[in-house]
């Protein structure tokens, strides 16, 4: 008989797209708002007006680390803000980031919280 | 562009530790699941290697399948056991929704002689 799985259904990823060098900034700033994990990898960006760019003197890296945070979802509004603010996502070339919905995730859950959960 | 009768698609991410994502990735596409990839990542987590209090990044590889609704619960179950994900340090598996896709779809050649 197949044990049953251990589901999660409220969690939420944030996903960072930010210029090569700057993953560990998010990174640090999702760890001080409580995230306990990051998974990052490279990517390439191409679509960066850099003519206008150009002009100001901003120089726009196109590649690219992208940094998938999973978050709980009550915890998501203030770790999405605190990741904003630390990759000045504010300012033009900096990068972009955005918030979905997991539908459901699985992974390692220490027996006695399974167990706590399933009491109540 | 050719107009199909609307199917839904859920996508399939699971974070697994450097190694583990090809042979992975095969079973899937011989359970059917053509749209399946792994791309490298690094990675840090609860139970990650310390230096100084700071984390190490550990390597990580990252399979993505996209899938049909109907079959979706059947392959997270599948990666579920599989990759060993209620054993500590074994990784994540995560579901989500997807609006729209359009899947991986191969040309109906005949198998070469071996």
């Amino acid at each position: 008989m197949s044990q049953d799985i251990v589901v999660l259904t409220d969690a939420m990823m944030i996903t960072c797209i930010v210029q090569r060098g700057l993953a560990d900034k998010v990174v640090e700033a999702a760890q001080r708002a409580g995230a306990h994990g990051a998974t990052i990898f490279h990517a390439r960006g191409t679509g960066v007006r850099q003519r206008s760019l150009g002009l100001l003197g901003i120089t726009v890296n196109a590649e690219k680390e992208v940094v998938c945070i999973v978050v709980a979802s009550e915890q998501a509004d203030h770790m999405f803000e605190k990741i904003h603010a630390a990759a000045k996502l504010d300012t033009p070339g900096m990068g972009m980031m955005y918030l979905t919905h997991i539908e459901k995730m699985a992974t390692y859950v220490p027996p006695e919280i399974v167990q706590r959960y399933a009491r109540s | 562009m050719q107009r199909r009768p609307l199917q839904r698609y859920k996508l399939i991410t699971c974070i697994l530790p450097a190694g583990r994502g090809l042979e992975l990735v095969e079973q899937v596409r011989a359970l059917g699941v053509e749209s399946a990839n792994v791309h490298h990542a690094r990675g840090l987590g609860k139970g990650s290697r310390r230096r100084g209090g700071v984390a190490l990044y550990a390597q990580r590889e990252i399979l993505t399948a996209l899938v049909r609704a109907e079959r979706a619960d059947e392959l997270f179950e599948f990666l579920y056991r599989a990759a060993d994900i209620d054993a500590p340090h074994a990784g994540m598996l995560l579901m989500e929704s997807v609006r729209r896709a359009e899947p991986l779809t191969l040309p109906d050649l005949p198998d070469e002689p071996r």
